[in-house]
């Protein structure tokens, strides 16, 4: 058996992120409270590592469980990031290839409830260095954020239009769109001859066998 | 809570020898120099244990937690509980219907056990109990889970102990043993021997004043039985199964026995 050492330290790092990060939503428990006690069961089947997420007011993460769990979810790793990455989490799971057993309506709502997550980061970092300089930090990351996210649509952009029309390296969409087309037709003609040719042949048939009777 | 009853140690062991760290002493003695070393450290025993293990005794005590599978309403017995770590946990997973009785047979421990369970709330759902592991002043039957965690090498007589913890258990309970005992990898092994009697009681001496109780607690490790012996020993003193885990790599090991 592999010694559980690393996989206990790095659960408990999460459960205590998990905490942390309820903690930072006031409204959070009061959502909790018909979830107490469920137990939710995750599975990465590739590479392959299981958790149970039991809810509670202070959620608690382990590595092994006894007892069935409320509910499981179980995907590959490239699943669960697809499912980290997207927004609308509930229609991810629908049509995911990830296999939900159990009461799936646990999943849909904590689902929702962490969508509604609402962190207010500098109520929690006045905590620490006092309201000025909370506000103040909070100002510079809001400035960053906004700068990062101008800048990274200007970078699309920019490289979006040096790839299609500066050095031309792929074709453009309306390019593509017009080739296939081209193509098309050219299938369907092929086909009409290959059509033609064939009544051809048969009528060619059809007309030496009637010369052939006396 | 059944009420606590105290039982000589042994009625003829009086000549009888046992190991008390590297040293020899008469049986009847050790439980009082095990005491001595615990009354001399209980102050600084959770600092210590922090510095020692480089706080992945909590890690060790998380397993235990998990492995026990407690649920609401259930009872249990903490022995050698010390300052409470597995009892505040089991104290929030019985909930208010359920039973904790932290266990242990120094008094200093024990008193800084309560106060810590009382400091974090856990309150309604637990009791105290100054008891020796070898008699057990509960009924038969009684708990649905046993945990001893760190404590059961100092004992004086272990198969008296686990024949006290089975009479104790309800069938089908389990019995969570976690003691240091034997790491599995030679280099990791021999690592550990340095750390222990070299590094620890200076850190003993330097953090708690106290070189001579952490030099005991290196040697009673060495004398406590391998993975494999406590296995036998806990299915010889009845429980129908008993399964180890060894963690980080084997420096600590989780027994994890059912009564049948």
């Amino acid at each position: 058996m592999r010694d559980p050492t690393l996989t206990l330290a790095a659960y408990a790092g999460l459960e205590r992120a998990l905490n942390a990060a309820l903690k930072f939503d006031a409204t959070i428990p009061q959502k909790l409270i018909p979830f107490e006690g469920r137990v939710i069961r995750l599975e990465c089947t590739a590479p392959s590592i299981v958790s149970y997420v039991c809810i509670g007011q202070q959620c608690s993460v382990l590595h092994t469980y006894e007892g069935a769990a409320d509910v499981g979810l179980a995907g590959d790793l490239q699943s669960w990031i697809e499912l980290a990455a997207v927004e609308d989490k509930a229609a991810a799971l629908i049509n995911s290839s990830m296999i939900i057993t159990g009461d799936s309506r646990i999943l849909m709502e904590l689902g929702d409830i962490g969508g509604q997550l609402d962190i207010d980061w500098e109520a929690r970092l006045a905590e620490f260095v006092g309201d000025v300089p909370a506000h103040l930090a909070n100002r510079v990351a809001k400035k960053s954020m906004q700068l990062g996210k101008e800048f990274s649509t200007q970078l699309q952009q920019q490289l979006h239009s040096f790839i299609f029309d500066e050095a031309q390296l792929v074709p453009k969409k309306s390019e593509t769109d017009a080739f296939y087309k081209r193509l098309r037709q050219l299938e369907m003609r092929i086909e009409r001859v290959q059509a033609n040719s064939a009544s051809l042949a048969k009528t060619a048939s059809s007309s030496h066998t009637h010369k052939d009777q006396p | 809570m059944p009420e606590t009853q105290n039982k000589p140690a042994s009625d003829s062991s009086s000549e009888e020898n046992t190991h008390f760290g590297y040293q020899q002493v008469p049986v009847a003695e050790k439980s009082a120099r095990v005491a001595d070393v615990f009354h001399s450290v209980a102050n600084s025993y959770d600092v210590m244990n922090d510095l020692m293990s480089l706080g992945i005794h909590r890690l060790w005590k998380r397993y235990t937690i998990e492995m026990s599978a407690v649920r609401p309403g259930q009872r249990v017995l903490d022995l050698a509980g010390g300052t409470g770590d597995l009892a505040a946990k089991f104290s929030r997973l019985v909930g208010n219907n359920g039973e904790v009785v932290l266990a242990d047979i120094n008094e200093s421990m024990l008193a800084l056990g309560r106060d810590r369970l009382t400091d974090l709330g856990c309150t309604g759902n637990t009791a105290y109990a100054i008891t020796d592991a070898q008699y057990l002043p509960f009924a038969d039957d009684y708990f649905d889970c046993i945990t001893i965690g760190f404590g059961l090498r100092n004992v004086t007589d272990k198969d008296l102990a686990l024949r006290a913890m089975f009479r104790v258990l309800k069938p089908g309970g389990k019995l969570l043993v976690l003691e240091f005992s034997k790491p599995s990898n030679p280099l990791l092994s021999s690592a550990y021997d340095l750390y222990s009697f070299k590094l620890l009681p200076a850190i003993g001496k330097l953090v708690a004043n106290d070189g001579e109780s952490y030099r005991y607690l290196a040697e009673s490790i060495r004398m406590h039985p391998d993975q494999q012996t406590l296995k036998n020993m806990i299915t010889d003193a009845g429980f129908a199964t008993c399964e180890y885990h060894n963690i980080t790599g084997g420096i600590v090991a989780l027994h994890c026995a059912t009564k049948g």
